[in-house]
């Protein structure tokens, strides 16, 4: 009944562990395994990170070695230490050995230039998919947006000829045309859309005037900007759409079906409530569907997309300038 | 057959001792370090012993401890080994004759080093072993790689046959750092060489509760003479059982030894007697003087092998030179000397024997020296006690020696390499080495020199190359191929004094072949065209800058290298770099590869070769090392130091005792960051920050009244002094930029910004040559103003950066994290300061030759400072403080009995702020004008004493190695005292001197050396020690983060009259992250819990208030991770192995849950 596929991959259900430190982990990710995650998608490797990290420290065990008689060096052989890039690999290796549901890998990145070589390890790794998380915060007034979704293409493109396992995008909402731009990610070779990213904004401490990252977990209510636009793409587009963000009941989970989200991805509600409130979301949706009527959930997926609802100027400007109109002022 | 490889003599021994044992137990020191270290990263690889498991590392507190360890490992059946060099094996050396007596068989090997005596030296000598030579070892000694590897494996052969344990030793830093090809033992021969019944024996005798017996009885006079005696035979038949297994030993590798070597004409009439690496030097002169000469090469000196001695000798010999490379002041002769004389003597050979001295601190060896002994031989009535190598012009001992007389193998390519530390020469020159050694029927050698400054400091790189092997065992005289590496270094020393008719010198310059020789000194050019050099030249910075490499210019600088050494064909050579570089930076990711690829193609592109024309272009002659106004013996002394020519000044020019003067930092203007800090006096603030942080003592600054000013230079800022009562006067702020080493502390803490330029402080980092004209003419009248403020009584961090700095221009890493303590306590206390120094970071950048930090204010007060050792330094700084109450006691009697009018006042007088130590002083100085017209002895005494009057403030000075390992229990006496002692903890948590080993203050999940995997228990926990005694004032400080927090406890330690103890947080390049940002981390370990700020003052105690006051917060404000992942030590963990980092922040933020709760209940804060 719950079974779909997701990047041509079948799932025993819609529902997705999303990349969190329980996916980074052999004993938590059999426990999401076990709570009824169809797919997990593991914690992402960050192009920046790996290549910050791995300068600072190929950087600091070479600093100041062969500069002074008494101390040659002052960290032990290099050479005992490897980069968790590798690291990674090798966790890959182990999560699937150790699952038998899919295992999806996850890239961050926003240049193309590098990643395709590390793609072609994650693939040999065994990872059944790659979600690729470009992540782009377009403060360089040089830049313009078009440049900008050019170099996402290209790195699409760099992957997905790289590779033979699908790649899925994981996307922010802020392009000026959303619409297009998930075509081209299809035509660039995306087998799917992940929406959306949440991106970490920085706050300031009014004492120290220094800057603080914080990102809390998500809610409900962050469900609809992504809901709205699986509801737009789905129609235009073949490509699979994941829906990720603020699912936290069984509502929700069945708001993003409706709207044609392949699989729902979670993580706030796994990190608050732990694995087994996947449980708790496969049997709810099982029972609401048993209980309405639908035989699967192909049946439900999409029914509440743009072309099916009622009233679709809702999810277009027109709707907004009802929205404004209405407000008692 | 296994394959040739290259490697120097420690990690030679440390293959071998790996190999063959079970337990390696030591502690790190000079020279020998590396072994221990390198054995314990192979246990981490999981690398086996022959016996199939991976032999256990652990690092002791102390040598002391690590011999006593290996004793009860070996009593308990276990094949045990150390390393150890110097003091090191000194400590040992109870535990040495414990192991003797009781015939454990084992292999101590040591890195021979220089005892410290009138000062400390890191280099090689014999005086360590010699120290030992009674305490029933056997001693064995190796002169190079080759032999040290194979040594390690028959000593330790020998030792389990005989069970007579040996000392295996070889020069440190000459053998053990020297590079050379040598013929790797499989494990075949060194299974083949051990007995298996002799290791099951060894079990056998292990003490065990299942067959017990006793050892270590307590004996009377009526048996332990007999006892001594009883394993006589034992030693009586070990040089057969050596020489047994030198022949079982040629049968498998062919090579051969014998206890005493002869080379030499059959029929030689001289011999020098020698032992380690000296004697090949010897016996290449021998070779090359082709006369009726000979040496004795000893290499088994313990049991003296007497007969195999005589068998050597030639009948022919009719004199002989006995070279000792140690000191016995006040001996008959040095030992080796003493044990050729007896032989002969009770041989009835009539010989004249001669002994001499040599290679003291790894003085060289040379074989110009070789043939002064030979020469003197030949005399009628030579010395018979001599010296080589020096001048001796105080006893006459020294021969002479023909500086010109050179053997360099003329089919050896001699490259001499000058590189600044941070470049790289030395590790691309050790891969060159390992390149070649490569190459078929190439024999290759590196020896490396390094000066003593942590930042800046030159490098020289010694390569031989060629077609025979090579025994020359000393620094390359005279070298066919000389790369300077930093255009600087040919304004302060003579990169060519080396440079042999004809050789290459490649220089690496900001300037092209056309333009070079104009800017070259005067005395480079004429070496240059008198010996008629082929000069080379790229701007290996630009090109290593362009290919992303930042400022390592090694590659650059070894692709000229090969492509003009043409020992390779160069398509061969260029291709070996390429392939090199895949081996070592492949690790890195291809990024890197290929950066250093595209180097070695750009650099030979580049490499150009510049003419030189008949008539040379007028040149300014070579800069002053020193200032004219520096005083005779700076200039006498320090510049030939300076000068690299140290080794020319004669035995008079040194002092008797070890005693040198202070205030000498300032005359060596190192010249060490191409960036410096600008001042904007609109904007400053004038709070002193940048002052006391400044970790070199490059920032001065000075009240200045108004007319003071009016012969200032252009432009030199004087801004109005902000605050009350500041009318008329100016706040001068001054940088002494060619000590600046542009860490960039002070611009990181300056509180002040513009308010109309982004980013921009008040003070900034700026290119420096612009500058510096300026801005010594600026300093040259700054120091010349006369100060105007007022001595103020509490040290507010406003009011210390007023204060004389009596510490200056350490030669410590950029932006060090202890010297600012040292800095801040000359000021507050420097006047009346006594220090007690422990060994390490502090002692070296404190101590090291050619110049010093410590410095005297415009009174000439200053701390005077010494070093002991490493582990003794409390009880020495606690003699200081017994001395000094003494010294008062005694003049507290003298002044009532001889001043009675005035003794009380000055008995009496309070000296707790500064302005009652100024009135002291002034009383003091009115006794002493009335003790000049007195001539009785007790008026004499009296003005010995009397200075006494004005309180010592006594600091005991050292890093966490010495204050938690080796120095703890000496740290615990001295704080039970219930004396005045200052004990001051630079708190590196690592020990950074040596190269980054755990100590036990090394915090639960950081890596370091033996702690690779990650320190797997809680950092000692000092303060609370401290605490739990009850009379210690204890005080936590991180300069950095709270300064004046740190300067209030600085100022109760010192106040308190009792044993106090500072425990200051000190970032260090040893933990991995760039040092301006460690005003962060010191507050992030503060934010955190690691490093709470705390001050327990038992005087609290008396007001019914408790003792302690948590100057941080009870609970952290950060998580842990924000503060440790920052730091290498910590992240390379979470990046290698994050569970076991996971697991390790766990049980670290648990522990600093658990130390804050009790630290909160303690100042009556908590439950």
């Amino acid at each position: 009944m719950l079974s779909t596929t997701y990047l041509s991959l079948s799932l025993s259900s819609p529902l997705v562990a999303s990349a969190s430190p329980l996916t980074g982990k052999l004993d938590t990710l059999r426990q999401l395994e076990d709570a009824g995650a169809a797919a997990v998608v593991l914690p992402s490797v960050f192009e920046e990170q790996l290549q910050q990290e791995t300068s600072f420290m190929d950087h600091f065990l070479d600093a100041n070695t062969e500069s002074l008689s008494e101390a040659q060096n002052f960290f032990p052989d290099p050479t005992l230490y490897e980069h968790k890039s590798d690291l990674a690999l090798e966790k890959i290796s182990a999560a699937k050995a150790s699952l038998s549901i899919p295992v999806i890998a996850s890239l961050n990145g926003s240049t193309p230039e590098g990643w395709s070589a590390f793609a072609k390890h994650i693939a040999r790794a065994g990872a059944d998919a790659i979600e690729l998380n470009l992540y782009d915060i377009a403060a360089d007034p040089s830049v313009s947006s078009s440049e900008l979704e050019e170099r996402q293409l290209n790195t699409v493109k760099e992957i997905c000829n790289a590779i033979h396992i699908p790649v899925t995008v994981k996307i922010g909402p802020h392009y000026s045309a959303l619409a297009n731009m998930a075509q081209r990610f299809e035509q660039a070779g995306a087998a799917g859309l992940v929406m959306f990213n949440r991106f970490y904004q920085p706050d300031f401490h009014i004492e120290s005037r220094t800057t603080s990252r914080k990102l809390g977990l998500s809610s409900s209510r962050e469900m609809l900007l992504p809901m709205s636009w699986i509801a737009i793409l789905r129609g235009q587009r073949t490509l699979d759409l994941a829906a990720t963000t603020g699912v936290h009941e069984v509502d929700d989970v069945i708001k993003y079906l409706m709207a044609g989200a392949n699989v729902v991805c979670s993580t706030s509600a796994l990190l608050s409530h732990g694995p087994e409130k996947l449980t708790e979301f496969k049997q709810g949706l099982a029972h609401w569907l048993d209980e309405n009527g639908y035989n699967d959930v192909d049946e439900l997926r999409g029914c509440m997309r743009r072309e099916f609802v009622d009233n679709p100027e809702l999810f277009e400007r027109a709707n907004y300038i009802k929205l404004l109109s209405s407000y008692p002022g | 057959m296994s394959s040739p490889v290259c490697t120097d003599a420690n990690e030679a021994v440390a293959d071998v001792a790996f190999r063959l044992n079970e337990l390696c137990a030591l502690y790190p020191i000079t020279p020998s370090s590396p072994m221990g270290e390198l054995c314990d990263e192979w246990g981490q690889a999981g690398q086996k012993n022959i016996w199939g498991s991976i032999p256990q590392v652990v690092e002791m507190q102390s040598e002391g401890g690590a011999a006593a360890t290996l004793h009860g490992a070996l009593q308990t059946g276990t094949l045990a080994t150390t390393f150890t060099s110097s003091q090191g094996l000194l400590l040992m050396l109870p535990s040495l004759f414990k192991i003797a007596g009781e015939l454990c068989p084992c292999v101590i090997h040591v890195a021979a080093r220089a005892v410290a005596t009138h000062a400390l030296s890191i280099f090689g000598d014999h005086s360590d072993v010699m120290a030992v030579r009674s305490s029933g070892f056997a001693m064995l000694a190796s002169a190079s790689a080759q032999e040290a590897h194979d040594f390690a494996l028959i000593s330790h052969a020998v030792s389990l046959k005989t069970r007579i344990p040996f000392l295996h030793f070889f020069d440190g830093f000459r053998s053990s750092h020297e590079l050379l090809d040598y013929t790797r033992l499989p494990d075949d021969t060194l299974s083949a060489l051990i007995s298996l019944d002799e290791v099951l024996a060894h079990r056998e005798r292990a003490l065990n509760p299942n067959a017990p017996v006793i050892r270590g009885t307590s004996q009377n006079p009526d048996v332990f003479f007999q006892g001594r005696e009883a394993a006589n035979p034992l030693y009586r038949d070990l040089p057969a059982a050596v020489q047994t297994a030198f022949k079982a030993f040629e049968s498998h590798t062919g090579r051969h030894y014998d206890l005493v070597s002869y080379h030499g004409h059959p029929e030689a009439e001289r011999v020098i007697v020698i032992m380690a690496s000296a004697a090949d030097t010897v016996k290449e002169t021998v070779i090359a003087l082709n006369e009726k000469i000979g040496v004795l090469q000893i290499r088994l000196y313990r049991p003296w092998p007497a007969d195999a001695f005589l068998k050597a000798l030639p009948e022919s010999v009719k004199s002989i030179a006995v070279l000792d490379r140690t000191k016995e002041s006040g001996s008959f002769g040095e030992p080796l000397y003493l044990d050729v004389a007896a032989t002969l003597q009770q041989s009835g050979r009539t010989c004249t024997v001669i002994g001499g001295r040599y290679g003291l601190g790894s003085k060289e060896f040379t074989p110009a020296m070789v043939r002064a002994v030979y020469n003197e031989l030949q005399q009628e009535q030579p010395r018979a006690r001599f010296t080589l190598g020096i001048e001796d012009d105080v006893s006459g001992l020294s021969l002479k020696v023909d500086a010109d007389f050179h053997i360099e193998d003329p089919d050896c390519t001699r490259a001499v390499f000058y590189g600044l530390g941070a470049d790289g020469t030395v590790g691309a020159n050790k891969n060159s080495i390992k390149i070649l050694s490569k190459v078929p029927d190439l024999h290759v050698q590196g020896y490396f020199v390094y000066d003593s400054n942590k930042s800046g400091s030159r490098t020289v790189s010694h390569l031989r190359f060629g077609p025979n092997p090579i025994q020359a065992h000393y620094l390359i005289e005279s070298a066919n191929f000389i790369a300077c590496h930093s255009f600087s270094f040919t304004k302060q020393i003579d990169v060519l004094a080396k440079a042999a008719p004809g050789a290459v010198f490649l220089l690496n310059a900001p300037h092209s072949a056309d333009t070079l020789l104009k800017h070259l000194p005067a005395e480079i050019l004429s070496r240059i065209q008198e010996l008629n050099l082929k000069v080379f030249v790229i701007d290996a910075t630009k090109v290593a800058r362009e290919c992303g490499l930042g400022g390592r210019i090694n590659t650059v600088m070894q692709a000229c290298f090969f492509k003009l050494n043409g020992i390779l064909p160069e398509t061969k050579a260029l291709q070996a770099i390429r392939d090199a570089i895949q081996e070592s930076y492949g690790r890195k990711g291809q990024r890197v590869v290929e950066q250093n690829l595209k180097a070695v193609d750009v650099a030979v592109t580049r490499l150009e070769e510049v003419s030189i024309p008949e008539a040379l272009p007028d040149s300014a002659t070579r800069p002053r090392t020193i200032s004219e106004d520096a005083p005779e013996f700076v200039k006498q002394v320090t510049a030939k130091l300076l000068q690299d020519r140290g080794d020319l000044l004669p035995v008079s020019a040194l002092p008797i005792d070890g005693t040198w003067p202070v205030n000498t930092a300032k005359w060596n203007k190192r010249d060490l960051s191409p960036v410096a800090p600008v001042w904007e006096p609109d904007f400053c603030i004038q709070c002193g920050h940048c002052v006391v942080i400044c970790p070199h003592g490059v920032i001065e600054v000075k009240q200045a009244a108004t007319h003071d000013l009016n012969s200032a230079p252009p432009r030199f800022p004087a801004p109005e002094l902000r605050g009350r009562g500041a009318e008329n006067r100016h706040y001068l702020l001054q940088l002494d930029l060619p000590n600046c080493t542009g860490c960039g502390l002070c611009v990181e803490i300056c509180p002040a910004r513009s308010k109309t330029r982004a980013n921009l402080k008040a003070l900034h980092l700026e290119e420096k040559a612009p500058m510096l004209e300026r801005e010594q003419i600026h300093l040259d009248f700054f120091k010349q103003v006369p100060a105007q403020q007022e001595q103020t009584q509490t040290r507010t961090l406003r009011g210390v950066q007023f204060l004389p700095q009596r510490f200056e221009f350490p030669g410590a890493c950029s932006g060090c994290g202890e010297t600012g303590y040292l800095k801040l306590l000359s000021q507050l206390f420097g006047d009346r300061m006594l220090i007690a120094n422990a060994t390490g970071c502090s002692s070296i950048y404190g101590g090291n030759l050619p110049t010093t930090p410590w410095s005297t204010d415009a009174e000439g007060r200053g701390p005077a400072w010494a070093n002991s050792l490493f582990e003794d330094n409390a009880e020495f700084g606690y003699g200081f403080r017994i001395s000094a109450d003494l010294k008062r006691q005694q003049a507290e009697v003298l002044l009532a009995e001889l001043f009675p009018d005035q003794a009380a006042a000055i008995i009496q007088a309070p000296l707790d702020v500064p302005s009652e130590i100024e009135a002291q002083r002034k009383r003091i100085a009115q006794i002493k004008t009335q003790l000049d017209s007195r001539q009785d002895q007790k008026s004499q005494q009296l003005l010995s004493v009397l200075d006494c009057m004005v309180h010592r403030s006594v600091w005991i000075i050292g890093g966490d190695g010495w204050a938690c390992d080796i120095g703890f229990g000496g740290l615990d006496h001295v704080l039970c005292s219930g004396r005045n002692v200052n004990v001051l903890v630079l708190d590196t948590e690592v020990y950074s001197n040596t190269g980054g080993q755990a100590s036990k203050s090394t915090p639960l999940g950081a890596i370091a050396k033996f702690a690779a995997g990650g320190k797997m228990t809680g950092k000692t926990d000092l303060a609370l020690h401290g605490m739990l005694k009850g009379n210690v004032y204890v005080g936590t400080v991180a300069l950095g983060a709270k300064i004046p927090q740190t300067l209030k406890v600085l100022q109760e330690a010192e106040s308190w009259d009792g044993p106090s103890l500072v425990i200051a947080h000190s970032p260090c390049i040893a933990h991995g992250y760039p040092m301006q940002r460690s005003l962060d981390q010191q507050k992030n370990a503060v934010l955190s819990g690691h490093w709470p700020l705390l001050r327990y003052d038992p005087r609290l105690k008396e007001k019914g208030t408790p003792a302690l006051i948590m100057d941080s917060g009870g609970t952290p404000d950060i998580a842990l991770k924000e503060y440790m992942y920052e730091e290498l030590r910590f992240k390379l963990l979470e990046l290698t192995d994050p569970e076991t980092a996971a697991d390790l922040l766990k049980q670290a933020e648990a522990g600093i849950k658990e130390r804050l709760e009790l630290f909160k209940m303690l100042s009556g804060g908590g439950e």
